[in-house]
């Protein structure tokens, strides 16, 4: 149930303690609002970080632009790089930031940064924003895990250590992701033999008298959060065959591709489409590409067109496109120019990415850089701006005061940072 | 750059000039070729393809293709050069004329190497997309043949071969009669160019590396490849197994393959240092080759090696990747081209960053 709308509707129906969806909607009308508004997030996280040059803002022709063309788009006069002739031919639903600059250079700061929406500001942590908008957005007491990170790469340098990390940050585990995919596939979610349904109720209910118990008497936090893991385990369990590619139509699995990228893509959707809020798919760190840039640029591109394309036209066939925003994008960009091993290295300075549905407005194409990609000549915006038109987009206040214990005065966008306006419906 | 003349056991006694001569090109240069003498060097880079004089060190641009120039071959009896690139087309050019006589689109994606026989009758280029095949990213099956034999007169198509993509490297045997190329997965076919029959098809897994850290796909496979004088054996190179392949530092690496027996048999293999070597070259006295690349660490990205004992006999290490190493027929020089890392300028004015070095060689 979308957490602040339970909260408003618990205030207009006084039933706050009722958890069912149509129990505590009484009124008709204000139960289907809700399920037509609540909003979910597919970040197609392009770890490692992408270039710009062969995806979101070629520069064909030029001593910077690499060996790939461009093509036009269903925008006029707007280019993609070649090898997405899928995402071209919907352009008219996506915005695409042209301009993002950014600080960080090395990935765990920018990871960190573009996951988080801002450098760190200890002694707090920021949530990602999936745990955001889990926390914001998503339904309470669902079996379905409302964050999940799917990734088959356990390994990842960088990306290893951030995965290692805290995510939810002060807002507590309960906001953490469920992790799926190849790497970190879901074990043991079926019952032994040994045990049937009933018996396997009949302890969770005493665990959870014991636990209650445990609770009122000592307000241990090992015990909250050992309940938070039990509660996890016990909706994955029933929510276990949305992880289970193989349950999914054949039909579908080949549209998206053979990839580990495109098949937990179609997992995510089926996630979002079952119940989660928020689906983070990233696939290792494959765009860091400081060898070979353009080898193997060959595969990825196309199989990012591919996968995009299928995503939001699915979304859309499906009627989930306006409520569910897409994002792709990585860290940062890359360099204009090549190095000696073939590669591009790292690029924050004028770098690009992309976002459809979720009622952003389609068609955009917001800010430039100059002719070789190497600065930002209009609309300069970075990970504050980008991450209040995420929450604005969403419907969530983007620059919303804490004021918690033990923590200084936060806002969830800091320094008041505006929104991209053109991206806004 | 000096160079280092390794004392072996081995009797073939070879050394390169301790400096080399050097030339500058506007951009990296991914393929060359040049006259008998080596006096003119036809260079293809990012650019297009320059005419390069090494009298005088001047470089005149000839033309472009509509992407990277990857490669070329001269063909002295019929003053013409052929070059082929990342557009995916060949271009005859005329030398006598000055004109562009002939442009085919070989491949829907790159030619990635290109190469002449020796009788310069036939040209072959190498194509093929790396796209991904399964969920582990092995790659898919191209929808077009990979590996094309031309008429280097007529530009009429002799042969279309499948090879799995992507297919970076071609040889042709120095009788003429036979064709290698060597692939992404560490795959390398030959094909009898009489029958068009593949004569021999074998992998070696040591020349890819599948990313355990940070991106389950396949990277490297074989850059070079070339035939032993006698056509016995397969000299192929590229850089062994890697971890992490982002960091591009497997070893440098080369394998001998004695080919046309029914299973192929690696009789030789050598690693030294790290970084992707792109060009094994088999010199006209057979007595030793030469494996050159870009040297990520080690001693050496120019090495020579015997043909007798396969033990390294001279090492150079240059300061840039070479993409391709050349012995002209009629002189005793050893010429290297590829290029630095792109030089930054913010004003969007790139210095010179291809290169080209020469070397006395004397054996």
């Amino acid at each position: 149930m979308h957490r602040r709308l339970f909260l408003q509707g618990s205030m207009a129906a006084s039933t706050a303690s009722v958890a069912s969806f149509n129990g505590l909607f009484s009124i008709p009308a204000l139960a289907e609002q809700v399920q037509q508004k609540q909003k979910k997030v597919i970040l197609l996280w392009l770890c490692g970080a992408p270039s710009q040059f062969e995806t979101w803002d070629p520069k064909p022709g030029t001593s910077t632009g690499g060996p790939f063309g461009a093509i036009q788009t269903k925008l006029p006069g707007v280019m993609l790089g070649e090898m997405m002739p899928k995402t071209a031919s919907l352009l008219d639903k996506t915005a695409i930031i042209r301009s993002m600059s950014t600080g960080p250079e090395a990935h765990f700061q920018g990871i960190d940064c573009l996951t988080r929406g801002d450098t760190p500001r200890p002694p707090f942590t920021r949530p990602i924003l999936g745990s955001v908008i889990a926390e914001q957005l998503g339904q309470l007491d669902s079996p379905v895990p409302q964050f999940v990170l799917l990734d088959p790469c356990p390994e990842g340098n960088e990306f290893k250590s951030f995965k290692a990390g805290n995510w939810a940050g002060w807002l507590g585990a309960e906001y953490a992701p469920v992790r799926g995919g190849k790497g970190y596939s879901i074990q043991n979610t079926a019952l032994p033999d040994s045990l049937n349904e009933l018996a396997h109720h009949d302890r969770e209910q005493l665990r959870r008298f014991l636990s209650r118990k445990f609770l009122n008497e000592t307000r241990n936090e090992s015990a909250k959060g050992y309940n938070t893991v039990f509660n996890r385990v016990k909706g994955l369990m029933s929510a276990a065959d949305l992880f289970d590619l193989d349950r999914l139509p054949e039909k579908e699995r080949l549209r998206y591709g053979p990839g580990a990228f495109g098949q937990h893509t179609l997992m995510a959707r089926n996630l979002i489409e079952n119940g989660s809020t928020f689906v983070m798919v990233a696939n290792g760190m494959p765009w860091d590409c400081h060898v070979l840039n353009h080898e193997i640029y060959q595969m990825l591109v196309p199989e990012l067109d591919n996968v995009f394309y299928q995503l939001v036209t699915d979304l859309e066939d499906r009627g989930m496109l306006e409520d569910t925003l897409v994002i792709a994008m990585g860290e940062f960009g890359r360099t204009p120019w090549l190095n000696a091993a073939r590669g591009r290295d790292h690029y924050p300075k004028a770098w690009s990415m992309i976002m459809a549905g979720g009622g952003i407005k389609g068609g955009v194409v917001h800010g430039a850089t100059d002719e070789l990609g190497i600065a930002v000549k209009d609309g300069k915006v970075n990970n504050r701006n980008l991450f209040a038109t995420f929450f604005s987009v969403l419907g969530i206040d983007p620059h919303e005061q804490y004021n918690l214990p033990g923590l200084p005065t936060f806002h969830r966008v800091e320094d008041n940072a505006a929104p991209i306006e053109e991206v806004l419906s | 750059m000096a160079t280092l003349n390794d004392d072996t056991a081995d009797a073939t006694k070879v050394t390169l000039s301790d400096q080399a001569f050097k030339i500058q090109l506007p951009t990296l240069v991914l393929g060359a070729t040049c006259t008998k003498d080596g006096q003119t060097i036809y260079a293809s880079c990012v650019d297009g393809v320059y005419r390069v004089n090494t009298d005088d060190k001047s470089h005149e641009k000839l033309y472009s293709h509509d992407s990277y120039a990857s490669g070329a071959v001269y063909s002295e009896q019929h003053n013409l050069l052929i070059t082929a690139g990342y557009d995916g087309n060949l271009i005859w050019y005329d030398l006598a004329k000055k004109e562009i006589i002939r442009k085919i689109p070989a491949h829907n994606f790159w030619s990635w190497k290109m190469a002449i026989s020796s009788n310069h009758l036939m040209i072959a280029s190498v194509s093929g997309q790396y796209l991904a095949g399964d969920f582990d990213y092995r790659p898919k099956p191209a929808d077009e043949p990979t590996v094309k034999v031309y008429d280097t007169q007529t530009g009429q198509c002799l042969h279309a071969f499948d090879h799995l993509p992507s297919v970076q490297s071609v040889a042709f045997s120095h009788d003429g009669k036979h064709l290698a190329a060597g692939n992404l997965m560490g795959g390398i076919r030959v094909w009898d160019l009489e029958t068009g029959e593949l004569a021999a098809d074998w992998t070696d897994e040591g020349f890819t590396s599948w990313g355990i850290i940070k991106s389950h796909c396949y990277i490297g496979g074989i850059y070079g490849l070339d035939f032993t004088r006698d056509n016995t054996d397969v000299l192929a190179t590229g850089f062994g197994p890697m971890r992490d392949p982002m960091a591009g530092n497997g070893k440098q690496l080369w394998q001998r393959w004695r080919w046309n027996q029914d299973v192929p048999e690696k009789v030789a293999e050598k690693q030294q240092g790290s970084g992707l070597m792109e060009s094994i070259q088999m010199h006209t006295s057979e007595e030793f080759f030469v494996m050159a690349g870009r040297l990520r660490d080690g001693d050496a990205n120019i090495s020579l090696f015997s043909t007798a004992t396969n033990e390294r006999i001279a090492h150079a290490k240059v300061g840039f990747r070479i993409t391709e190493a050349i012995f002209p027929h009629e002189n005793a020089k050893l010429i290297v081209v590829g290029g630095s890392g792109q030089p930054r300028n913010a004003d969007g004015n790139f210095p010179n960053w291809g290169h080209i070095h020469i070397y006395e060689l004397t054996f």
